[in-house]
């Protein structure tokens, strides 16, 4: 499991590739999805998350649907038309960051992880 | 779950000091979503189940949450207003304490004034004779009241400038207080009742 410190800078980008790729998530979904799809190596804590995702809103990349799951209210979270338009840029600036730190650490794999 | 269960959510919650309505929303769904994977795949109860999710998915300080959340969403002129008024508040706390010390030394001035008055009579009474006895037309003439009017005259300017500067420094407090402080504090509580149901 990666640091916190470390899976700050990437939080955005990899809410916005999932939505981008799943249409509608809500929180509990993104969290699992993550965990599963890196093989339990990242783990988005609900403190990280959840300020991420209202700032992402707050911001106009996000928009939320409320949905009444069981006497709750349910939030699905998708992006907006402007979301849309910084997933592209947002990936290449992660994967430009890797190749970067590959420069920095050497391209071996041990030196990586 | 039942809907017993939710409001037991979400009244842990406000218990924490959540105030933000969305959030609470969201980590309601969160727990309870959980809480209810606990309760079918270990056949736990709801009480245990809740305990697990808090411990799994809440940090230490859950409240901690929504300040993280503020810092984030923070738009930068609100910063700005904070600053501003916290600057406001120390300006104008340093005014009224000045304004007080300046009115306290005017005060202390008059009592001071009053004390040479009698100690200048009680001189010429031992210089010239009469101690005890009564102070007349020569006194008002004497060297010593001359010295102690000189010296109340200089008082009594000083002590004009003196109230002045503090009434001065009276009205720039409450003005500063006004125009900074006060505006920050109603926008701050305004933007706490927004998140609070008017009616319960």
């Amino acid at each position: 499991m990666y640091s916190r410190e470390l899976l700050k800078g990437i939080l955005k980008p990899i809410i916005l590739k999932l939505l981008a790729d799943h249409g509608k998530m809500y929180g509990y979904e993104i969290v699992q999805h993550v965990k599963a799809s890196s093989e339990g190596k990242i783990l988005i804590k609900e403190g990280s998350l959840y300020p991420s995702l209202h700032a992402l809103t707050k911001e106009g990349y996000l928009q939320t649907e409320s949905v009444n799951v069981g006497n709750r209210i349910r939030k699905y979270y998708s992006l907006t038309e402007k979301g849309k338009t910084v997933v592209s840029p947002a990936i290449q600036e992660v994967m430009d960051f890797q190749s970067t730190l590959a420069l920095l650490f050497g391209k071996s794999k041990t030196a990586l992880s | 779950m039942t809907s017993h269960h939710v409001e037991h959510i979400k009244a842990y919650l406000k218990s924490q000091g959540f105030t933000d309505q969305e959030l609470m929303d969201d980590l309601t769904d969160h727990l309870a979503t959980e809480i209810e994977f606990s309760m079918n795949s270990e056949k736990l109860d709801f009480e245990t189940s809740f305990e697990k999710a808090k411990q799994k998915l809440l940090p230490n300080s859950p409240y901690q949450l929504e300040r993280d959340l503020k810092i984030l969403t923070t738009p930068k002129h609100n910063i700005m207003m904070k600053k501003i008024a916290y600057m406001g508040g120390f300006l104008s706390i340093a005014c009224f304490a000045l304004a007080i010390m300046f009115y306290s030394l005017t005060t202390v001035s008059q009592k001071k004034s009053a004390f040479k008055h009698s100690a200048a009579q009680k001189e010429w009474q031992l210089k010239y004779g009469t101690p005890g006895g009564v102070i007349g037309d020569a006194w008002l003439k004497s060297d010593i009241k001359a010295e102690y009017d000189q010296f109340n005259n200089h008082l009594l300017i000083t002590n004009y400038q003196r109230f002045t500067l503090a009434e001065n420094l009276f009205i720039v407090s409450f003005i500063i207080l006004i125009v900074t402080y006060l505006p920050y504090q109603f926008y701050h509580h305004y933007q706490k009742s927004q998140a609070e149901p008017i009616f319960s």
